[in-house]
């Protein structure tokens, strides 16, 4: 292994990161990263299977400086080049999303259960669907189509089970203004797939998640890949379908007419009422709000700016997740898997396909994250309650609506 | 009283005998230092940076042990006793009765290569070993050393590499039939050893003394 390496040196430039990339994404300098491909110093051996994972090979071809191509077919290589300006940080997540992806597809061969992927999307597909008006009409239609009725959604990701779309979370960083909100990806063997932010608020993942399915029902048949960054026409359809989708105009006003609020909302308090029983965030609700005319536009600004909705909604009584202060990335390494995922691994498990301390390195959990899902019934990944799930039952039975 | 040949030990048999607050008796069987190897126990990733610390691909094993814990405690869904026990691995390391063993090229090269879909292919697994588990068999094997694993997938491994012998081995019901045998403790405290194992998830069923 004398030439070791360059084979680091020449896998990095393949994978085409920069050696400030690979540092950032491992924790080290990058002069550390410069050493270990001069060969000054030696990366330790968690140090290599990390340098592997982050270039989509394994450790093997690193050893062997083998020319392969990584894991996901450059999959991830295409979803970053795909949009420009978006903050390099996001790199390790987007990347973990579609190894996942790959092992998904994996496991569902080793255990011979079925993604039930959807990879078509059952809605009509107009060309660019970029008109607000689309986006209204379309949401009305997938709430119609899944039996939703136009009250809240208690929890996104088992309509996104419904409609057969896989939702992975993983952190990409949380300043917006660089980094994506979420992304969709059609992939050739889960289908309809949805990488959520997780340095973000929850009713802002909500949010993305309905944003994404947007994107999926309604542009998947032009876009393989949607990184959701910016503006532009395409994007503010997914933006007005995922407000209709989570908080249906028709809903929200028999809700500002049954709970004796003003047609005219100027109260904080109302605002708060009506954001906790939808679910959404301060900013989304007020957004909605304001799109129906219900608040002015000097009261939009005014409860913006002045606002603290977190503290409002604790005075009154709500239950405060502290995700809502300050988002933990980490809480969510078991419920950033979809429950599918989750329900295959223990399969495989129980099964005795996979011995429970390879099914962990397998999914990338530690022993104690794998033997938490082995033992106990899959919740929601959002904590709500599970009516959603008990309705749905004969989802669990039937696949895809 | 610990065995002549030296033993390479992997996560599952650290983690639990460390979690139900036991190590002693691993001390005691398989003397002192304990040996793990890298992928299972970096003193290193300790001093990550946060943001590298909260990727678990970026840890070693009993790392990402350690942190699940933190998770528990910090989220209110786990009692700070099991936590304050897997830490210790850091406290052993620091005085020595844990001690972390760094591959030679060929154990390196056989590691890489369990954690290859085509080493899994070879020795008829139905994926890849994980790195903690792969190291501890390469180490085994190409230094002859025992093993001490729960990981059935890394001892078919073994198994195979001797020639479809047994290749020799501790796994965590042996080592409390052991700590009985040798008077450590009783059977029937091995059994509630045991026991308190499976309550904190351990998978192996069959108790020591049934």
């Amino acid at each position: 292994m004398a030439d070791l390496h360059r084979s680091f040196a020449r896998a990095r430039e393949r994978a085409r990161y920069s050696q400030d990339d690979v540092g950032a994404a491992l924790g080290v300098s990058r002069a550390m990263v410069s050493y270990w491909e001069t060969g000054s110093r030696r990366p330790n051996d968690r140090q290599l299977a990390a340098l592997a994972r982050l270039y989509g090979i394994e450790p093997i071809d690193l050893l062997e400086d083998r020319d392969v191509d990584p894991v996901g077919g450059d999959l991830t290589g295409m979803l970053l080049r795909a949009e420009t300006g978006v903050d390099p940080e996001s790199a390790p997540g987007v990347q973990e999303f579609v190894q996942f992806l790959e092992r998904y597809a994996e496991l569902s061969q080793i255990t011979d259960l079925p993604i039930r992927g959807l990879s078509q999307s059952p809605f009509v597909h107009r060309s660019r669907f970029t008109h607000k008006d689309d986006a209204r009409r379309k949401a009305e239609e997938v709430r119609s189509h899944l039996n939703l009725g136009t009250g809240p959604i208690p929890d996104v990701d088992t309509v996104c089970e419904m409609l057969g779309v896989t939702v992975y979370r993983a952190p990409l960083g949380d300043d917006l203004g660089k980094a994506p909100s979420g992304a969709f990806l059609n992939h050739p063997e889960v289908g309809f797939s949805i990488l959520v932010n997780l340095d973000m608020t929850p009713g802002r993942r909500r949010f993305t998640v309905a944003h994404e399915i947007g994107h999926a029902l309604f542009h998947s048949n032009e876009d393989r890949w949607v990184i959701s960054h910016g503006k532009s026409p395409r994007e503010s359809f997914a933006d007005e379908f995922a407000g209709e989708f989570l908080m249906p105009s028709e809903s929200v006003r028999r809700f500002v007419e049954e709970s004796g609020m003003p047609p005219r909302i100027q109260d904080p308090v109302d605002v708060i009422h009506i954001q906790r029983y939808f679910r959404a965030s301060f900013p989304m609700t007020l957004v909605r709000l304001r799109q129906m005319n219900t608040i002015t536009a000097a009261t939009y600004r005014e409860l913006r700016d002045t606002v603290r909705p977190v503290a409002l909604a604790r005075s009154l009584g709500y239950a405060i997740d502290p995700e809502e202060i300050e988002q933990d990335s980490e809480r969510w390494r078991i419920h950033r898997f979809p429950r599918p995922f989750l329900r295959m691994l223990r399969e495989a498990v129980v099964q005795e396909l996979i011995s429970p301390p390879t099914a962990a390195s397998f999914a990338g959990l530690s022993v104690p994250g794998l033997v938490q899902i082995l033992g106990q019934p899959l919740t929601g990944a959002e904590g709500e309650p599970q009516e959603l799930t008990t309705e749905f039952a004969e989802f669990e039975e039937t696949g895809v609506v | 009283m610990s065995s002549d040949r030296e033993t390479i030990i992997d996560t599952s048999v650290l983690l639990y005998f460390l979690l139900v607050d036991r190590n002693d008796l691993l001390r005691t069987l398989l003397g002192e230092p304990l040996r793990c190897p890298v992928a299972v126990y970096d003193p290193d990733d300790r001093s990550l940076p946060e943001p590298a610390l909260t990727r678990s691909d970026l840890l070693s094993e009993m790392r990402q042990a350690v942190r699940h814990y933190e998770v528990a405690v910090r989220t209110g869904d786990g009692p700070t006793d099991l936590l304050d026990r897997v830490q210790r691995i850091d406290e052993m390391f620091d005085i020595g009765t844990v001690a972390v063993v760094e591959m030679a090229d060929n154990e390196r090269r056989l590691s890489s290569r369990l954690q290859s879909r085509e080493g899994a292919v070879q020795y008829s697994l139905r994926v890849p070993l994980g790195p903690g588990e792969a190291a501890c068999v390469a180490i085994a094997w190409e230094r002859k050393w025992t093993i001490a694993t729960d990981d059935e997938d890394a001892l078919k491994v073994l198994d195979q590499l001797h020639g479809s012998r047994t290749y020799p081995y501790e796994r965590i019901r042996r080592l409390l039939i052991r700590s009985a045998n040798e008077e450590l403790i009783t059977a029937d405290e091995a059994n509630e050893i045991h026991a308190e194992m499976r309550a904190l998830g351990f998978w192996d069923s069959g108790s020591p003394f049934p």
